[in-house]
């Protein structure tokens, strides 16, 4: 008999949910390591933003406005916990999504079924980004503690939110990408977090460093007359310090401080004043890294379609 | 349904290379419907690589290969893949899932709707006889439980053709003969099975049509009567006993496809030895008829009081 022509499509809508990523988030949620991992996170940073709260509120003085800096170092401090968390648990979750498959001689039987390859890099992101939400997501309780103290603005919180999402996307598929062209998992998870760990790291530090040298070097040769060398420093700095979730959250946080504007700044990283008006880093971070997701899924949608047509 | 005037496979000028190597060269082949085929070879005959193709795994370098008139290298590949069950020759199960739950899975990627997943893991089940396995956890099923599994998972979505590599080789005997079994059964439902072996002799009992593979090219393709007139299979049975050697001898001749029957060279058994029906002796046996004609063989000796110790086809 030939098969139904109804069952051509296993997915006949865009927003059915794909059986692997049912799959796996039901075999995720069935582990006792997931309890685990979420009990032992939930602990370690509720734990840490009180003890931090004790601190701060012990060593700053007793006046009024002082609740406001102790939320403030609660808030980031819950913001830079985010931060790690999507640098180090999405990658480990998405590092294995394609290359455990391989190992577990499973990869060829899943191919054989009529799911596309973008069907399956979507349900393999969807499961592995599920977690790193349910973590993000979980958090954000904690979070009242810093808005009880004061000092912080919702805006703020939209922008981390912002950042952590856009981050966690993109480390999540950068993970998937890597597994896609890895032969062990072990191999794939090394890979993605050196690359994860150099934008989250790697390029604030060099950017810091760079900077302090070629700004000095620009103020020394008393470069007023070369305004365009100074504002190709401050976009490239800016670009620099947008690439990675730590430094763009902290820029952005000090340029609305220093200048009121939550969307725009104008930098002046050479010293020498600015001409230019650029969009906030954490604007850059989310816009560069959606596009980057944008190529990432594609290679990757590519890289599972070419299996077996070397 | 499809036509019996048409072949539901048919492989045209097909070829594989891997940058310099030639896996495959210029095969040409059709499967007719209903059909048991047997692909023979040597390893590194290519069979593997041709049942990977076959299974839209694998894109060839030339040629192509048509699964109910669809071609595997066009846009269609859905349709073909709805045609097609593949069971590798080593396949891993996910360990999270229970039995029931992997054929639902497997159901669920084919766009089987939800309702009718468990009652067809069920039936699937009792198939290949694993329904009381059902709730375990299939990574923990036997060898051959875990490769009766495997069959049922390609079941999932009815394909009309199976292709199966190695199918039998880690097996051991009961289950070889189960899978026979099971094969033949679902041949009896009008699938068109492709199956691949080392030894001939391995699959003449159940294959309807058979083709002999060697260094990436078909030498051989036809019914299993016209390949068995060009190629006859010889396996090797050693025959341990308590008994009289020539007696055992000249009944082992005169049973159906035996070939030749000797001692093994290195004995150097005496003539009043040969005759003693206290000492252990061996004779190897050259043979070339069904599964049926050993069996044949063995209760012939037996039943002429011949004391047989072991009787062991050699791989």
């Amino acid at each position: 008999m030939r098969p139904s022509l109804a069952r051509l499509s296993p997915l006949r809508s865009p927003f059915q949910v794909s059986p692997i990523t049912s799959k796996e988030l039901a075999s995720r949620m069935r582990s006792t390591r997931t309890y685990t991992v979420l009990t032992v996170y939930l602990a370690i940073v509720s734990g840490l933003a009180v003890l931090l709260y004790l601190v701060s509120s012990l060593s700053s003085p007793r006046t009024v406005g002082s609740s406001g800096a102790v939320g403030t170092v609660v808030f980031y401090f819950l913001v830079g916990m985010q931060v790690l968390l999507v640098s180090f648990i999405a990658p480990a979750f998405a590092a294995g999504a394609i290359s455990l498959e391989r190992e577990n001689r499973t990869f060829d039987v899943l191919r054989m079924t009529p799911l596309t390859p973008a069907q399956i890099v979507r349900a393999k992101l969807i499961s592995a980004l599920g977690f790193t939400l349910l973590l993000i997501f979980a958090t954000l309780p904690l979070f009242s503690l810093a808005f009880l103290l004061g000092g912080i603005e919702p805006f703020e919180l939209i922008i981390a939110l912002c950042v952590v999402l856009a981050s966690a996307l993109m480390y999540t598929l950068t993970g998937l990408y890597v597994s896609s062209r890895s032969r062990t998992t072990a191999g794939a998870t090394m890979t993605t977090y050196a690359i994860v760990l150099g934008i989250v790291l790697g390029i604030p530090l060099a950017a810091l460093i760079s900077s302090s040298s070629v700004s000095v070097a620009l103020s020394s040769a008393g470069s007023r007359s070369w305004p365009l060398l100074a504002g190709l420093f401050d976009i490239g700095l800016t670009l620099a310090i947008s690439l990675s979730p730590i430094s763009a959250i902290v820029a952005s946080q000090r340029f609305f401080t220093v200048t009121g504007s939550l969307w725009t700044f104008a930098p002046a990283f050479s010293g020498l004043g600015s001409w230019l008006t650029l969009p906030s880093p954490f604007l850059v971070l989310v816009g560069l890294y959606l596009v980057a997701s944008v190529i990432v899924y594609r290679l990757t949608v590519r890289r599972l379609g070419n299996i077996g047509r070397e | 349904m499809v036509s019996n005037l048409h072949p539901v496979i048919e492989i045209r000028n097909l070829s594989k290379r891997y940058g310099r190597r030639t896996a495959l060269n210029g095969i040409n082949l059709s499967v007719p419907p209903g059909a048991i085929f047997g692909l023979v070879g040597r390893r590194g005959a290519g069979k593997s690589t041709l049942l990977k193709i076959m299974a839209t795994l694998l894109t060839p370098s030339e040629g192509d290969v048509f699964i109910a008139g669809l071609s595997i290298t066009g846009d269609r590949l859905p349709q073909v893949r709805q045609w097609i069950g593949y069971l590798p020759e080593d396949f891993g199960v996910y360990p999270e899932q229970t039995c029931a739950e992997y054929i639902e899975f497997f159901a669920a990627c084919y766009g089987v709707p939800p309702k009718e997943r468990a009652p067809l893991a069920a039936d699937l089940l009792q198939l290949v006889d694993l329904y009381h396995r059902k709730d375990t956890p299939a990574d923990r099923l036997t060898p051959s439980m875990r490769h009766r599994l495997g069959i049922a998972r390609i079941l999932a979505h009815d394909p009309q053709v199976l292709l199966l590599d190695e199918t039998t080789k880690s097996l051991d005997p009961r289950a070889r003969v189960e899978t026979r079994e099971l094969l033949k059964e679902l041949s009896g439902m009008g699938k068109t099975i492709v199956i691949t072996s080392s030894n001939l002799a391995e699959v003449q009992d159940i294959c309807t049509h058979a083709a002999i593979m060697e260094a990436g090219q078909i030498t051989q393709a036809g019914s299993l009567d016209e390949i068995l007139a060009v190629a006859p299979c010889h396996r090797n049975i050693t025959i341990k006993f308590l008994g009289d050697a020539r007696l055992a001898m000249n009944l082992i001749k005169a049973c159906r496809g035996v070939v030749d029957v000797r001692l093994p060279a290195e004995s150097g058994v005496s003539s009043d030895a040969l005759t003693s029906i206290a000492l252990l002796k061996e004779l190897r046996v050259r043979f070339d008829g069904a599964y049926a004609d050993a069996s044949a063989l063995l209760r012939s000796l037996m039943h002429s009081g011949v004391q047989v110790v072991t009787f062991a086809e050699e791989s």
